[in-house]
């Protein structure tokens, strides 16, 4: 507790600084209000910029004396490197303040896309037994596993009974703060169904057809690329490495060592290390384009 | 049972690496392998000890998984047929429990046991419902928690029972048809991924055995009458470069069964068989060429 109040009052003297200078980013703005890290931009980016700020003295003259008490350097070059340091640091954590929300917005919104055929199709099935719109989201929040689907089903839920608002109003809001597009329409249409015929069925069965056969198509596009994937592993991951295993052992016949290190600890390296680091990249180049089910 | 076997598979988890660190223990001291002279054993039992404690330590786990993998799937194949026989049964005249009881003994599954588990607690006279979210904690399964939801809103749901069941039938006859396509479409990707091991091993076999071999036990005659020691690669032998094409083997063969797991059935550990079995193939290779 004490520490969330200290972190408000950060926040609080951040903002009376910088308020009125604040540059306008549209799509951070989006991203903070999409994935609920903040709901004031303005707060957020003021506190970016104080961050910002603070940290630049204790980075730079930490710098300063590691290279020049620890490595010895002469004040010039531990100068430059600082300063070099410094503005590595600051990539960093601007990375982090503006990347990180922006990165998250479009991990869930991919999250819910890759899910969207499953959730329309549940609700479609809920939608020919019951009539009631917020029965069929509270039941699709419960079976519902995706934790990025159930943040926008229970900010609909959390609108209508905490927030008391209206069905519509409650579609319309969470509509505003999800990071689909897709499921942001999705939403919308909900509030104008609600509003006119209520045949949510009929919506619920149309949309499903549509993110299934979408989803088909997507895994054919998906297959093809494979095949080009698999060429690239096939390559990178079980030849270059024999590849480069040989050289180097040529190399060390003709005594020449490209590295400060012995020729064995460097084959071992290159076995134990390139194979599962190229080979998990490539898992993680599978895992984004396949997603889960 | 299910839930029982969930459980048991995470103490598997620590298993492969605890295996590991007793066979470096098991080799050090029986002077197969000594690190502090050599960074990857040279001596072949020393490699097949620790790699076939890898493989065993990964066999319980690859079995789980590959179980766990087979339940799921089998749950999703039975769910379209049950509900359409379950459709057909309510249209047939029989009321709701007793549809969903004829349908049950026509798959014998654990959603069958399970629903008829529930079917009696409710004659017994439970809720309908709680007896439904009863039968759900039992099977425990992802795929199973809706398709029981929709069962449960179909009892209630009175003469749009029927309706219901046929709108959802038609919804997880499409959700299988598009996971048997995935299936049947991928399925080839096994053959690429053996074959690109087989490749990698022919490749290894000819480099050791055709260029390394030779080399390192080549001696000229003028530097044998000057008693010079002339070394093609340094001071790397060649069983040392075996090893080193041994290791990158095996741990080619574990990611190429994770890389088969995701292709096929869009979960890493199904793959996990695939992989103890490229990494025999590759023991074996080794240890008849090394």
């Amino acid at each position: 507790m004490k520490v969330e109040g200290l972190l408000n009052s950060y926040k609080s003297f951040a903002y009376s600084i910088f308020k009125g200078r604040i540059p306008e980013y549209k799509a951070l703005r989006e991203s903070l209000i999409k994935t609920g890290i903040s709901e004031s931009y303005e707060i957020y980016f003021s506190t970016l910029i104080l961050t910002s700020i603070i940290i630049l003295p204790p980075l730079f003259i930490a710098a300063l004396l590691f290279h020049l008490m620890v490595l010895k350097f002469n004040l010039v070059v531990s100068l430059a490197l600082s300063a070099l340091i410094l503005m590595i640091g600051e990539g960093i954590n601007l990375f982090m303040w503006i990347g990180y929300p922006i990165m998250l917005k479009g991990a869930r919104a991919n999250e819910i896309e890759n899910r969207l055929y499953l959730v329309l199709g549940y609700a479609s099935v809920l939608a020919s037994s019951m009539d009631n719109i917020v029965e069929i989201i509270h039941e699709l929040s419960k079976i519902e596993k995706s934790k990025a689907i159930k943040i926008v089903l229970n900010n609909f839920l959390k609108y209508l009974y905490a927030g008391g608002m209206s069905v519509i109003d409650a579609f319309n809001e969470a509509a505003k703060r999800c990071p689909s597009d897709k499921f942001a329409s999705i939403l919308i249409t909900l509030a104008s169904i609600y509003s006119t015929t209520g045949n949510f069925r009929d919506y619920f069965n149309i949309e499903a057809k549509n993110a299934l056969s979408v989803k088909m198509n997507k895994m054919r596009r998906l297959i093809s690329q494979i095949a080009v994937m698999a060429e690239l592993y096939v390559g990178l991951v079980l030849l270059g490495p024999t590849l480069f295993v040989i050289i180097i052992a040529l190399l060390s016949g003709l005594s020449f060592n490209p590295l400060p290190l012995p020729i064995n600890l460097v084959l071992t390296l290159i076995a134990l290390f390139s194979v599962p680091l190229l080979s998990g990249m490539f898992l993680a180049l599978l895992i984004s384009t396949l997603g889960s089910e | 049972m299910p839930i029982r076997n969930v459980k048991i598979e995470y103490f598997f988890y620590p298993l492969p690496i605890l295996l590991i660190i007793l066979s470096l223990i098991f080799t050090v001291s029986f002077h197969l392998y000594n690190p502090r002279i050599e960074f990857l054993p040279t001596n072949m039992k020393a490699n097949d000890i620790i790699i076939g404690a890898l493989m065993v330590g990964l066999v319980p786990i690859a079995y789980f998984q590959w179980n766990s993998y087979n339940r799921k799937r089998k749950i999703q194949r039975i769910i379209p047929k049950f509900l359409d026989t379950l459709a057909e049964n309510l249209r047939g005249g029989l009321n709701f429990t007793n549809a969903l009881k004829k349908a049950t003994e026509s798959y014998g599954t654990e959603v069958s046991s399970s629903l008829r588990d529930a079917i009696n607690k409710h004659y017994l006279g439970l809720e309908f419902s709680e007896a439904i979210k009863l039968a759900s904690k039992k099977i425990n399964q992802a795929d199973a928690e809706p398709f029981l939801n929709v069962i449960s809103r179909a009892y209630y749901a009175g003469e749009n029972a029927v309706d219901a069941i046929k709108n959802a039938s038609s919804f997880y006859w499409s959700l299988e048809e598009y996971r048997n396509t995935r299936e049947s479409e991928t399925r080839v990707y096994i053959g690429v991924i053996f074959i690109s091991l087989l490749v990698y091993l022919f490749v290894v076999v000819l480099i050791l055995t055709q260029l390394i071999l030779p080399i390192t036990t080549f001696k000229p005659k003028t530097a044998a009458a000057f008693s010079l020691n002339i070394n093609f690669f340094g001071n790397i032998s060649a069983t040392f470069l075996s090893s080193v094409f041994l290791w990158m083997g095996i741990l080619e063969s574990l990611f190429s069964g994770l890389i088969i797991g995701k292709i096929i059935y869009n979960n890493l550990g199904a793959g996990l068989i695939y992989s103890i079995i490229m990494m025999v193939i590759t023991l074996i290779t080794f240890n008849i060429f090394s």
